[in-house]
């Protein structure tokens, strides 16, 4: 399977050039790297895996077909994963259940504490379980989604800004700020737990 | 923004701090118990991030390695097809040049192979190995062990003379060779080093380069560096020095020099220049702090003194050096 592992070690500049002038072991990289992340992503806006994979099949068919216009990204993740949104939430938009949304915005984002969450493992008891989703879905979508994408992909408050195009980058800040003085009572729980043991 | 200025929420969204708490990344581990040791005025927040990075942990759906395969297929399916359709094109053009000047054919095969990939060349050190090479313009280079470069054979009048770096080397380049580019770069996979003839080392390994100047004037970055500057760069920015002598390219006269640094130095440097993984009894060994020197080819020498200095005990593990 040509994967892409003739270029492991190479940053992704040198990558982005080499796409660029066509090398297919490059593009193969890019696939290895970025797909998982993007799928990961999309895989928050809706349950149907078979569009997601479609989705992100044409995003990097595209990506190489169209490569000669490409830039070298600054940050090629934030890059991707904002390309991939724009073009996931029009997939979403032409999907016959949620013709009456707008086409522009995305009607899901969930976000759920793994199993591994010390506020699941600590307080297992399935009523604590419930209120804690409770409290995770009061965020409103925009929250659960820069929350998600700060705490879970690691990335920059400009990044996220860029992603989820917002106006200046500190709406995203006071977006995940918001998330986590709505999560505080929960936090504190488990610290109290966590000390008193 | 620097780490100093960082509260738990930013902590806890660092990716190198969330793999420390979830214990899944030991040279990252190693660095935060440093941090941390050296920051007891962040405790708190510190605290608090952890807290955040066991909490905050959420569900997501992971993509099934065979469904990527079979996009990955579906798509190398589409672009095979795409790349067919533009040969058989290019192979009309071919054979109505064929019926021109037999040169004219020559120059239109070359121009479709593209750059000369073929031409480049790279060399690899295996641990506690060095070994130097001439560039084709008369650039020489040492080569530090665990290192590779990769470099053409020759390059073209009008090419900015380039190479690749991975590990560390310690370049004398070659002052505006006739017929080509006055400029030589060095490019490694956090910085570019510009350079107009001049004798630096550069190291970059484990997300952090190092850039030391000994004469000449270079560019990294986006600073520009007198003789004795040391450049570091890193995760927490970029800081411009003064380079404490005999540090960096010591490695060339076949001495590992540390100074000024801990015990998480000597076993980071032992694990890039030999392959030997360090590890300590105690988390807290590894900020104990350690200045010391021994030749590249007894390591066995900067582990003993590390144990003199400290009174620590040495033993070996499944090729693991543990000291407690």
């Amino acid at each position: 399977m040509n994967t892409g592992t003739v270029y492991p070690q190479h940053d992704d500049r040198f990558l982005w050039d080499r796409l660029r002038e066509g090398d297919r072991e490059a593009f193969g990289e890019i696939y290895r790297r970025y797909f998982p992340p993007l799928f990961r992503y999309c895989s928050r806006f809706t349950q149907d895996a078979g569009l997601v994979k479609d989705t992100l099949q044409d995003f990097f068919t595209d990506l190489y077909l169209r490569r000669q216009a490409l830039q070298t990204p600054e940050k090629p993740k934030s890059y991707l994963l904002v390309s991939v949104r724009r073009k996931l939430v029009r997939a979403l938009g032409k999907a016959p259940r949620s013709r009456e949304l707008p086409d522009d915005e995305a009607h899901i984002f969930t976000l759920e504490l793994s199993p591994e969450s010390y506020l699941i493992t600590r307080q297992s008891a399935a009523l604590a379980e419930r209120h804690i989703q409770q409290t995770l879905d009061r965020l409103t979508l925009r929250q659960k989604e820069a929350v998600y994408l700060r705490f879970y992909e690691s990335l920059s408050y400009d990044e996220i800004a860029e992603i989820m195009q917002l106006k200046a980058v500190k709406y995203a800040r006071t977006l995940v700020y918001r998330a986590l003085t709505e999560l505080k009572p929960l936090l504190a729980g488990a610290e109290t737990l966590l000390y008193s043991r | 923004m620097s780490y100093q200025d960082y509260d738990a929420a930013d902590f806890a969204a660092d990716a190198s701090f969330q793999s420390w708490v979830q214990r899944t990344d030991e040279a990252a581990a190693r660095f935060w118990e440093q941090y941390a040791a050296a920051h007891p005025d962040k405790r708190e927040v510190l605290r608090e991030a952890q807290m955040m990075v066991r909490s905050l942990r959420f569900h997501a759906i992971e993509v099934d390695p065979a469904d990527m395969d079979a996009v990955k297929a579906a798509i190398d399916g589409v672009l095979d097809t795409e790349d067919r359709k533009k040969n058989r094109h290019s192979l009309v053009r071919r054979m109505l040049i064929g019926t021109a000047a037999a040169a004219a054919v020559i120059a239109a095969v070359l121009v479709m192979r593209g750059p000369a990939e073929a031409d480049m060349l790279t060399l690899r050190t295996g641990f506690g190995e060095t070994t130097t090479l001439k560039l084709h313009d008369g650039t020489e280079v040492w080569l530090n062990a665990n290192s590779s470069i990769r470099y053409p054979l020759r390059w073209k009048s009008g090419d900015v003379r380039r190479v690749e770096l991975q590990g560390e080397a310690f370049f004398k380049v070659k002052h505006a060779p006739q017929g080509l580019h006055p400029r030589f770069v060095v490019h490694t996979a956090l910085t570019d080093v510009e350079v107009t003839g001049t004798a630096f080392n550069v190291y970059h390994r484990h997300d952090s380069a190092a850039i030391a100047l000994e004469e000449g004037s270079v560019t990294a970055g986006g600073k520009h560096m007198q003789p004795g500057d040391l450049l570091q760069q890193s995760a927490l920015g970029t800081s411009l020095i003064q380079s404490p002598d005999g540090g960096f390219s010591s490695w060339m006269k076949k001495r590992v020099v540390i100074r000024d640094g801990t015990l998480a130095t000597v076993a980071l440097r032992m694990e890039d220049i030999y392959g030997r993984r360090v590890r300590f009894g105690k988390p807290s060994l590894a900020s104990l702090p350690f200045t010391g020197s021994a030749a590249m080819d007894q390591p066995e020498l900067l582990l003993k003194a590390v144990c003199t200095v400290h009174n620590l005990k040495m033993r070996e593990e499944n090729d693991t050096i543990i000291l407690e």
